[in-house]
Formats: C-alpha cells, sequence, structure tokens
C-alpha cells in the first residue's frame, strides 16, 4: 500500500500550511493590533497638545486681559499717585516742534560732532634700529 | 511507512471543533448584526458616540492705537459635589475660601448641606412629607480666574471642579461706555458695537464627531468628522483711549462743578469725521452694567435732542453767505422789535443785550438773536430749511449704533408765523449732539457735511484687514470760500471780542460758538433750567479738531443762568490744551521752517 503515506504526509503538509497560515493571519492581526494602538497613542498625543495649545490660548487671553486692564489711564493716573512718580503730561512751552527732516537734522548734528571733537594726545612705543 | 500525526479520528474532531466554532461565531454575528442590529447600534450610538462644540473665542475691540477696549477670557465656575467630598479633605476648606474671598462658615454651609428637600405633590407640603434630593451641584464661585483655578486643582479636594466659560470683560471698565455696549449673561450682545457688528466678533463655533470611553473620556483615534472653530474678528474703531479718557474726565469735573441733569462732549476730526472720543454723563462701568439702569445706559449724543439755541445761527448765517445775499460787512439794525416779512409783521426775539446795528460778522461774533433772525428772513423760509437739512438737520448722521434718532425740523409747510424769526436762532429745531456737531464740523472740513466715522476696520486674528470703513462725505454744504469766511467769523465768537471767549487757548485760532437754550418744562420755557453748549474747532486755518460740549441743566454754584460760555467753552480749553501735544497740533503761526515755542526752544536746540 503506497496510497497511505503519500496521503498522510499530504495531510501533515495541509496541517503544517494551515498552522502556517493561522501563525500568519495571527501576525496580520497582531500588527494591525500594534497599528491601532499606535494610531490610538498619535490621537491622544494630538488631543493633548490641542488641549495645550486651548490653554495657552486661555493663559494668553488672560494675560492680554490683564496687561490691557493695567493700561487702561486710570489705572496708570492711581499708580502714578501711588507710587508718587509725580508724572506729568507735557505743557506746550516744554515742546519743541521739529519742522523739518529729522535724518538730515539729526546726521549734520553728528557730522559736526565728528568734525569739532577735539584730538587727545595719545603716545605709544616706536622700536629704532639699534 | 510512519504514521502521521493527523489520524482520521483527530482530524474529525479538530474538523468538527472548527466547523462548531465557526458556526458559533457565525450565529453570534448574526445575532449581533441583523437580529439586534438596530438596538444594539442604537444602543453604542448613545453610550459611545458624542458631538463636541469649539466654542469660537469672540473679537476684541480695539482704540485706533491697538489697545483692548472689550475683550474676552476665559474663567471658571467652580462647584462642588458634596456627594463625594471626604473628610480628610475638611483641612483645606479653610485655604480654598480664602482663594475663593468668602467667608469660611459660608463656604461650610454650602458643602455640609447634601440633601435637598424636596415636596412630592407642591412646596407647601409639610416637611415630612417632603422627600429628600441628594445635592450633585453646589455652586462655589461663578468667575474664578485660571491662575486661581490652578491653586484650587492643586488642593486636591475630592469633588470640587469647576466648568470653563468665556466670560467677555472690559479693561477700561466705565471707558466708552455708551459706544462698546456689553454682553449680557446670556450672551446675547445689547447694545453698541457689541450688537452691532456682532457677526464679525463673534466667530463660529466648531464641532467634531468622535467617541468616548467608559470613564467619558475622548477616544481620539474614532474622530470621524471635525469642523474648526473659527475665532470673531478683531474691531478697530477710530476712538482714541488717550482722547476718550481726557473726555470722561471732562465729563467728571462738570459733573461735580455744575451738578448737570446730563452731559455729552464729542471729540472728531472733522476732515475725516473719525470720532476721536464721545462720552456722556451719567455713564456707567460696563462690567458691571446690570447696576445701571436703562436710561443711564443711553448713548445721549444721539438719542437724546435739544434746542441747539446759538450754536444754529451758523445755518443762516452761511447760507446768506454761500447765497451771495450779504457780505461779513452788510450791516442789520439789531434794534428793531418787529419786521415786516411775506406782508406780515412779525415780533423778533430779544437779544442779552441792546444792539444798535450789527454788521453780520458782529452778529455771529456777538450771538444777536434778532441778527439772526433778519439773516433768516434774508434767505427766507424755503432755503433756510434748505440748508439746515443740507447741515444734517432733521436726518440721522449715520452714526451706525445706538438707536440714533433724526430730530425735529419741520418743512415749511408746517411752520407758524414765528418760526422763520426763531429757527435762525436755532428755536423750532430738535437736534441731537451728534448733529451739531457735524453741523460744525462742517465748516471745519471746507463746506462737506461727514458722516460720522467710528469703525475704523475689521481685522483677523492674525492682524490681517479684512474690511476697511473710508471716510465719507454725505454731501457740501458750503462752498469753500464760504467756509472759509464762517471759520473767520467764528474765531471773533470765540474771543474776547465774543461769547465764546473761555474757549479760547492761547497761540491757536479757535472758531467756535456758544449756545444757550432754555429748557421746555411743561411746555413752557424754563427761566431756571437751560442747555449750555460750545460748539468748535481749532485751528481755525487748518482744523484738525472739532469738539462739542453739551451741559443739560447746568448748576452753577453761584445760582446764575448756566450759560454755554460758562459751563461749556472752558471745557472746550481743558481738552483742547490737553489734545495739543497729544495729536501734535501746530499752532495758527507754524510755517515751514523751524518753530520756536518759547524759550525751551532756544535754550535747548541750536543748529550746528
Amino acid at each position: 500500500m503506497k496510497k497511505a503515506p503519500s496521503q498522510s504526509v499530504l495531510w501533515n503538509r495541509l496541517l503544517i500550511a494551515t498552522v502556517l497560515l493561522l501563525v500568519f493571519a495571527g501576525s496580520i492581526g497582531l500588527a494591525t493590533v500594534w497599528l491601532r494602538h499606535q494610531v490610538s497613542e498619535v490621537a491622544a498625543a494630538n488631543r493633548n497638545a490641542q488641549v495645550r495649545i486651548a490653554e495657552l490660548d486661555r493663559r494668553i487671553a488672560e494675560v492680554n486681559s490683564q496687561v490691557a486692564a493695567g493700561l487702561s489711564p486710570d489705572v496708570l493716573l492711581r499708580q502714578n499717585t501711588r507710587l508718587r512718580l509725580g508724572l506729568a503730561a507735557p505743557r506746550d512751552n516744554q515742546i519743541i516742534r521739529v519742522d523739518e527732516e529729522v535724518e538730515i537734522r539729526l546726521a549734520a548734528k553728528r557730522n559736526a560732532e565728528l568734525y569739532t571733537t577735539s584730538v587727545v594726545p595719545a603716545s605709544f612705543p616706536v622700536s629704532t634700529p639699534r | 511507512m510512519r504514521k502521521g500525526f493527523a489520524s482520521s479520528s483527530r482530524l474529525v474532531v479538530l474538523a468538527a471543533g472548527l466547523f462548531a466554532a465557526l458556526v458559533g461565531i457565525s450565529a453570534r454575528l448574526v445575532d449581533l448584526h441583523w437580529l439586534r442590529s438596530a438596538e444594539l447600534t442604537a444602543f453604542v450610538d448613545k453610550a459611545r458616540k458624542q458631538i463636541i462644540v469649539d466654542q469660537a473665542r469672540r473679537g476684541d475691540i480695539l482704540d485706533i492705537r491697538g489697545n483692548r477696549l472689550a475683550t474676552s477670557r476665559s474663567l471658571i465656575e467652580l462647584g462642588a459635589d458634596p456627594q463625594v467630598l471626604r473628610k480628610e479633605d475638611e483641612a483645606k476648606w479653610p485655604e480654598l475660601a480664602q482663594l475663593l474671598g468668602i467667608p469660611q462658615s459660608e463656604l461650610e454651609i454650602a458643602l455640609r448641606r447634601r440633601f435637598a428637600l424636596e415636596s412630592v405633590d407642591s412646596t407647601d407640603a409639610p416637611t415630612d412629607e417632603r422627600m429628600s434630593r441628594p445635592i450633585r451641584w453646589v455652586r462655589l464661585s461663578e468667575a474664578v480666574e485660571e491662575s486661581t483655578y490652578e491653586r484650587i486643582l492643586k488642593l486636591n479636594i475630592k469633588g470640587v471642579y469647576g466648568n470653563r466659560h468665556y466670560r467677555r470683560v472690559y479693561p477700561g471698565g466705565q471707558l466708552a461706555a455708551h459706544i462698546l455696549g456689553y454682553i449680557n449673561k446670556e450672551g446675547t450682545p445689547v447694545t453698541g458695537v457689541e450688537r452691532h457688528l456682532d457677526f464679525y466678533l463673534r466667530g463660529q463655533a466648531g464641532w467634531r464627531e468622535s467617541e468616548r470611553d467608559g470613564l467619558r473620556r475622548e477616544l481620539a483615534q474614532f474622530r470621524t468628522r471635525e469642523i474648526p472653530a473659527a475665532d470673531g474678528f478683531d474691531v478697530v474703531l477710530t476712538l482714541d483711549t488717550f482722547v476718550q479718557h481726557i473726555v470722561e474726565e471732562e465729563l467728571e469735573t462738570i459733573a461735580t462743578k455744575f451738578r448737570p441733569d446730563s452731559a455729552t462732549i464729542i471729540v472728531s476730526d472733522p476732515r475725516t469725521g473719525a470720532i476721536l472720543g464721545i462720552a456722556n454723563y451719567p455713564t456707567f462701568d460696563l462690567n458691571h452694567y446690570n447696576r445701571a439702569p436703562i436710561a443711564v445706559q443711553r448713548n445721549l449724543a444721539v438719542t437724546d435732542m435739544f434746542e441747539p439755541g446759538s450754536t444754529f445761527k451758523i445755518v443762516a448765517s452761511s447760507g446768506a453767505l454761500n447765497d451771495r445775499l450779504v457780505t461779513t460787512s452788510t450791516v442789520f439794525d439789531c434794534s428793531l422789535s418787529s419786521i415786516v416779512y411775506e406782508g406780515r409783521a412779525r415780533s423778533l426775539p430779544g437779544d442779552a443785550h441792546a444792539y444798535g446795528v450789527l454788521s453780520v460778522a458782529e452778529i455771529v461774533g456777538k450771538s444777536s438773536n434778532r441778527g439772526a433772525a433778519q439773516l433768516g428772513m434774508r434767505l427766507g423760509s424755503q432755503r433756510l430749511y434748505e440748508y439746515a437739512r443740507a447741515f444734517g438737520f432733521g436726518e440721522e448722521t449715520g452714526f451706525p449704533f445706538g438707536g440714533e434718532i433724526p430730530g425735529m425740523l419741520h418743512p415749511v409747510r408746517a411752520w407758524d408765523g414765528l418760526t422763520i424769526t426763531r429757527l435762525p436762532m436755532g428755536h423750532a429745531v430738535g437736534a441731537t449732539a451728534m448733529q451739531m456737531h457735524y453741523a460744525m464740523s462742517t465748516i471745519a472740513n471746507g463746506g462737506v457735511l461727514m458722516r460720522p466715522l467710528i469703525v475704523f476696520e475689521i481685522r483677523d486674528h492674525s492682524a490681517r484687514t479684512i474690511a476697511q470703513c473710508q471716510p465719507m462725505q454725505v454731501r457740501r454744504v458750503i462752498s469753500k470760500e464760504t467756509a472759509t469766511t464762517m471759520a473767520r467769523l467764528l474765531v471773533n465768537a470765540a474771543s474776547a471780542e465774543g461769547t465764546g471767549e473761555a474757549a479760547v487757548i492761547t497761540g491757536y485760532e479757535v472758531a467756535g460758538k456758544t449756545g444757550t437754550t432754555q429748557k421746555i418744562i411743561n411746555g413752557h420755557y424754563s427761566e431756571r433750567q437751560h442747555v449750555g453748549s460750545f460748539v468748535g474747532f481749532f485751528p481755525a486755518r487748518r482744523p484738525q479738531v472739532a469738539i462739542t460740549v453739551i451741559v443739560d441743566n447746568g448748576r452753577l454754584p453761584t445760582g446764575g443762568t448756566a450759560y454755554g460760555g460758562t459751563v461749556a467753552a472752558p471745557s472746550f480749553k481743558r481738552i483742547g490744551e490737553q489734545l495739543i501735544p497729544y495729536l501734535g497740533i501746530l499752532p495758527a503761526q507754524a510755517n515751514k521752517s523751524a518753530i520756536a515755542m518759547g524759550d525751551a526752544k532756544r535754550d535747548r536746540i541750536s543748529h550746528p
């Protein structure tokens, strides 16, 4: 009887193939689970980042509103009094109005300073031939 | 031959097992996906699916220099669930009370009450017939700041938690209260810019469809559809915080000195119509709007009208000059008590002083009622009416919010016999402060009436301009030459020779007109109650600022009449003096060369 062994081999091979197929399918399943886990991890990280951004936005809004409140004229005047700074708006006779090109004026002033600066005497060692 | 592992019996068992398993799985799948599909899907949808709404942040309202006038910030409504409070956390309650700024006893009462009595049928039922209902939420504070909330969370008191929500805050308090408006507790914009530009400010809420786990945490990986929230745009106004503050400070001064029923000040750039500052007395704090009566919340500058009085004389005089019916040197006999007009003798109104013959320039300068009446008659009823309409009386100025009224200017057919003599001096007409301000600004702007400009632009959060409002001309009312002539006459009016001496600013040409009208009380002109006003601009040759001050029923400490020259003109001067350095307004004598202003200039600047 030569047919029986070949049949069992066939069955064995089929079984091994099935097991391998199951292992392969299992691997794919595990890989899928791992991928899904990664997806959920990334999604959770994104969500946390969004929450953090929203939190920072809230902080910025809070600071902005505090700054705005701190810069309101009434508050500044109270601070001026409380800290005894004595700050006051300029009077008209304290204001100097420059009705010419400011850049040219400043450049001219600077150049004049350069040319009229007095020379400061300086001494330094000079090597002489022996 | 070696027998294989898989004997027939084993294979049969294995096959049967696999078949049974497959049948079992199939049966389960059929049960889940077919027989109970609808029921289970509904359950899963209810239990896991959720739609999360992302609230958009409302845009800010800024002044022309970028200062925040209204902004949104998140605050936390803090509460506790008394059912889950732990005994060991009670030691932390004093610190919690301190952070919340409430007495400890009050906090303890709130936290220790775990059950509320609830009637079975009615609340009138006796106590023993009532059922006790467990309290799951007791509010401890309506608005806790983020920083405070963080400190509260660090206390780690189980059962104490908060819900975050956006709250509108107005950093300036009462600054520009009548312009900004406010958002009420339901989140509805009620008045002012908040309401008028709500479409731009409110933004659009976003949403996302997602799932949650058993602990109600979002499973972000199952997000399916997501629409991000679009924050509201910022609105930039033409108002300047500094100018606005000057205006409101001046109103406080007026209120302290004269205890008026109300007062209004408007400051604008007559060349563009842009309003730099506008305020009314009485006013209110926008952060505590619920404490202010509705009457106080009205923007009186556009909602209330008054008889403008002598400030209205600019209409008849401008009209007569513009139609070339008179020149500045044309004279009128202001001693006459009546004059014949259209075949009938008309009585002329009285003057504060007895005048003789006055030129047109003197009529404006000395504010002669009889002179103004004769100018009106020279112009004729129809032309006088047309000029009044052209200057913007009897129609809305176009101020975009606050419930503006058109005032009152009757058509000629509705005039009685006295109107032609009374209208030129500002009686028989009802004007708002805004109308009077822009009528005067017309002269300052070379004869062109401008539309009030209060919104400068709308920006997105990256400061990109979405829309910009440009200055808008309404119409030309008088020629440029007439406007120049009128400005010159008004300089006389605001001088030692005129009625507005108190408005004079040294070194600057101020053009303006005082006004004083008796208030109508119970249908009669009151001898004791007056509306005093001053409307003007400066420098007269190159107007940069127009200022209107109106004081309703000011009470002088001396008990005298609250003339415009007494109660309003000094305010014009004080405001003007503060604006000069801030806006860099050059004096009348300015020219293109370097300007020497006082000794300081000579001392500190020397040309190289």
